[in-house]
């Protein structure tokens, strides 16, 4: 499991309008779309009341938010590379083998994939940080995530081949960049949670499934491909069992305890077994 | 809202609380045993004569590595409340010791757990204390459209003087480990130390310096409109206190020490700028970002980020291997650990209060009977801590600010730090149950040596395993002085004691009108 909190990091969602950090009322746009250009963000935001995993299409004017189910992430030819000469990286693979990598840092054609809590309702009213949880994926080869350190040391958040489910920590209020590593052309399907405590104490998750599609290929094909297990409904499950505390003046609060919760543990250890 | 819950928290740590009272209450009043000696001194306080308190780990003791014993066991058995501080505190055998002994009934507090909920402010855990610096990178705001600026403009961002006592390099490292050097002052200034970026760039680099001491980098900015149009879009001179004070560069600037700052090109205004949430000053999880003028900043640069430039060719561009440098990385991923939180929070004494609402409760919870009596003890021991806060405070604050230095023996006084306005500059080791490595060693003494810091700060309780940092500030001539951080000894005898000693010892010992 990893153990590691991400930085500690308030940053500007780069796009060329003024003021361009997260907006409280930008809208949240349905409809099938492959991106393989520019800024994408995944993050938790709420959304009528329910934190809900999306993805924030920095790509658009203005920025718009993304069911991830609408979503693939194409990875394009241009970001296949190779593991090198160095023993830093072996755990990519033996020296030579291929490599797909979107970058951390901004790459001109390519895309632009991280991950934010800067949503201002997440950014005022969860907790210190959220927790960011790879529960499996599939896909034709290994996907790795991770952040160069000092001298460019690899600093791991997932490795699709150690035991599932890991975690990381991500502060609220904050936007971090990674380098997506993938072995094989085709399409990769992660089953992401992001979770989180409110100030007042509710426990908050959405659960959903990151669809990307690595090469060349007709990207759709993600569509197409089923996830192992439909988390999809365990989002709409968890949304419709959220009970929000009620506060009477004076009164007692009703603790939130939901089915999801529940529902989201018995699918993880129905998956180990994968 | 926080109060409802807190209430439901205590309730539900506190079930089955009390239904036993009788046994407990019998002549020496309600039993309660604490993990440590300051947790029993605060439930002393609250709970007065109508309580009998044992604490487990003795008198003197370390927290952190105790091994509990059968006789620990015993006490706990008969013990009608509990309270531990939790968080990694106590090692885990002494947490078992209390979990596996409690008796059916009694009630199990963990203190630094439940806090939040009654006000205490807690911050994470820190991992590696080289990473717990400012993330500082490149961006371009504006969409420039007024100078002609479009999506293939690029804007050519150049070094072109730099005053300090040694070299800058600034480089991204790429994915795979190739660096990609921008500006080395190393072979002089000229038209390679540049950067391009696009419009809207945002993006993260290293900044490695070759010497402590102050520097100052001047930086200009061209935007690039195609058909070799190239238009000023700012200059801007950014200050860097690189292992030394930056409170003692200027007075009346913003010291940039954490958080996450970019060096912008607003290519609407035509200004280079730090666009900074200045972290260090709110503390406020909402911060926002906001523009400061390049002469208004000052970049920390501390010791703690001190690196060793590896046997690596392709990084012989900062100096020969082996060369210590100062460098502020390009990701902070690691610098603390998931989920996990300082457990000293006591040093900060509105925490203390927390602490002291927290045990009333959990005791009017336990013993109904004497809750007015735990009620006025509570109310009359808040009081007292907050006039402790404000001389805590007063005396941390005659400390000149370029002298608020913290080195000690652990890592025990973050909260203290954060508090009261402090650097943590330097600890030998997170957690006194470590041993120091060599690289360790050595960067504390850079660190003392740098910083020219008065004094060093050893716990008591650990002055038998100070043998490091007392040599280390014999050799550089530094005072050694005494603060408390997780227990007590023969001169102070009570949480006030240690707070008002550690505020009067700071002040004496750093300094101060």
């Amino acid at each position: 499991m990893m153990r590691m909190l991400l930085a500690l990091v308030v940053a500007l969602a780069p796009t060329p309008t003024v003021g361009s950090s997260v907006q409280p009322d930008e809208p949240t746009v349905t409809g099938r779309t492959v991106l393989d250009e520019g800024h994408v963000d995944l993050g938790p935001r709420f959304v009528d009341g329910a934190w809900t995993l999306q993805l924030r299409d920095d790509t658009a004017r203005p920025s718009v938010w993304r069911p991830l189910s609408d979503v693939v992430l194409q990875v394009a030819e241009a970001a296949r590379t190779t593991v090198p000469a160095d023993e830093r990286f072996a755990f990519l693979g033996a020296t030579g083998a291929p490599l797909w990598v979107l970058p951390q840092a901004q790459q001109p054609g390519m895309l632009w994939p991280g991950w934010n809590t800067q949503d201002p309702r997440v950014a005022t009213t969860v907790n210190r940080e959220a927790t960011w949880t790879l529960h499996g994926l599939t896909g034709p080869g290994h996907f790795v995530l991770f952040l160069n350190g000092n001298f460019g040391e690899p600093q791991v958040v997932f490795d699709g081949a150690k035991p599932m489910p890991q975690r990381t920590g991500v502060e609220v209020n904050t936007h971090v960049h990674g380098n997506w590593v993938f072995t094989a052309p085709g399409s990769y399907l992660l089953d992401v949670e992001m979770s989180g405590t409110t100030t007042d104490g509710r426990e908050v998750s959405d659960r959903d499934t990151l669809r990307v599609f690595v090469g060349a290929g007709d990207a759709t094909a993600a569509f197409a491909t089923n996830p192992p297990t439909p988390a999809h409904a365990t989002r709409d499950v968890q949304e419709s069992t959220v009970v929000w505390p009620l506060l009477a003046g004076g009164g007692a609060v009703l603790l939130v305890i939901l089915a999801g919760g529940l529902l989201t543990r018995r699918r993880a250890s129905s998956r180990t077994g994968e | 809202m926080r109060r409802h819950l807190s209430a439901a928290l205590a309730v539900t740590l506190l079930i089955g609380a009390g239904c036993d009272r009788a046994a407990g209450a019998g002549d020496g009043g309600l039993r309660v045993v604490t993990t440590t000696e300051i947790l029993a001194d605060l439930v002393r306080q609250v709970g007065g004569d109508k309580v009998t308190v044992d604490s487990i780990v003795p008198s003197g003791g370390d927290p952190h590595s105790y091994e509990p014993n059968p006789g620990d066991a015993v006490k706990v058995s008969k013990a009608d409340v509990t309270f531990t501080n939790h968080l990694l505190l106590e090692p885990h055998g002494l947490i078992k010791t209390i979990d596996t002994n409690i008796k059916d009934g009694a009630s199990n507090v963990s203190l630094a757990e439940v806090s939040e909920s009654y006000g205490a402010t807690v911050i994470p855990l820190v991992e590696n204390i080289g990473l717990d610096v400012l993330w500082l990178g490149l961006a371009v705001r504006g969409d420039g459209e007024q100078r002609g600026a479009t999506r293939s403009s690029d804007i050519l961002l150049s070094a072109t003087a730099l005053d300090g006592p040694g070299h800058l390099a600034v480089y991204l490292t790429q994915t795979l480990g190739e660096p990609e050097v921008y500006v080395n002052s190393a072979d002089g200034l000229d038209a390679k130390d540049s950067v391009s970026l696009p419009p809207a760039a945002h993006t993260h680099v290293n900044w490695a310096f070759s010497k402590p001491g102050i520097y100052r980098l001047t930086l200009r900015a061209a935007l690039r409109t195609g058909g070799g149009v190239s238009e000023p879009a700012g200059e801007g001179t950014f200050t860097f206190a690189v292992g030394v004070d930056p409170h003692s560069v200027r007075s009346g600037a913003t010291i940039l020490g954490d958080g996450h700052t970019d060096i912008a090109v607003d290519l609407d205004s035509g200004q280079i700028y730090a666009y900074s949430d200045v972290a260090s000053a709110s503390g406020d999880a909402a911060r926002k970002q906001a523009s400061l003028p390049a002469g208004d900043v000052v970049i920390d640069v501390p010791n703690k980020a001190i690196e060793t430039v590896p046997d690596d060719p392709r990084f012989g561009f900062i100096g020969a291997p082996g060369t210590r440098i100062h460098q502020l990385p390009q990701a902070v991923l690691g610098k603390h650990v998931h989920g996990e939180i300082d457990p000293h929070l006591w040093e900060d004494v509105r925490n203390a209060k927390a602490y002291a609402q927290l045990i009333r409760d959990a005791l009017v919870k336990a013993d109904p009977d004497s809750a007015a009596t735990y009620r006025d003890n509570a109310r009359r021991y808040l009081a007292t801590l907050d006039e402790l806060d404000e001389y805590v405070r007063g005396q941390i604050g005659r400390i000149p600010a370029d002298r608020r230095q913290l080195i000690t023996t652990h890592d025990a006084f973050g909260y203290l730090a954060k508090a009261y306005d402090m650097t943590v500059a330097g600890f030998v080791v997170p957690n006194p149950a470590q041993e120091p490595s060599a690289a360790q060693v050595t960067k504390l003494t850079e660190t003392i040596r740098n910083l020219r810091v008065p004094a060093v700060f050893v716990e008591p309780h650990l002055a038998n395993r100070a043998a490091v940092l007392t040599q280390v500030a014999k050799d550089q001539g530094v005072r050694i002085c005494k603060l408390y951080g997780d227990s007590f000894d023969e001169h102070a005898r009570s949480y006030v004691d240690m707070m008002r000693h550690n505020a009067d010892e700071l002040r004496d010992c750093l300094g101060g009108p």
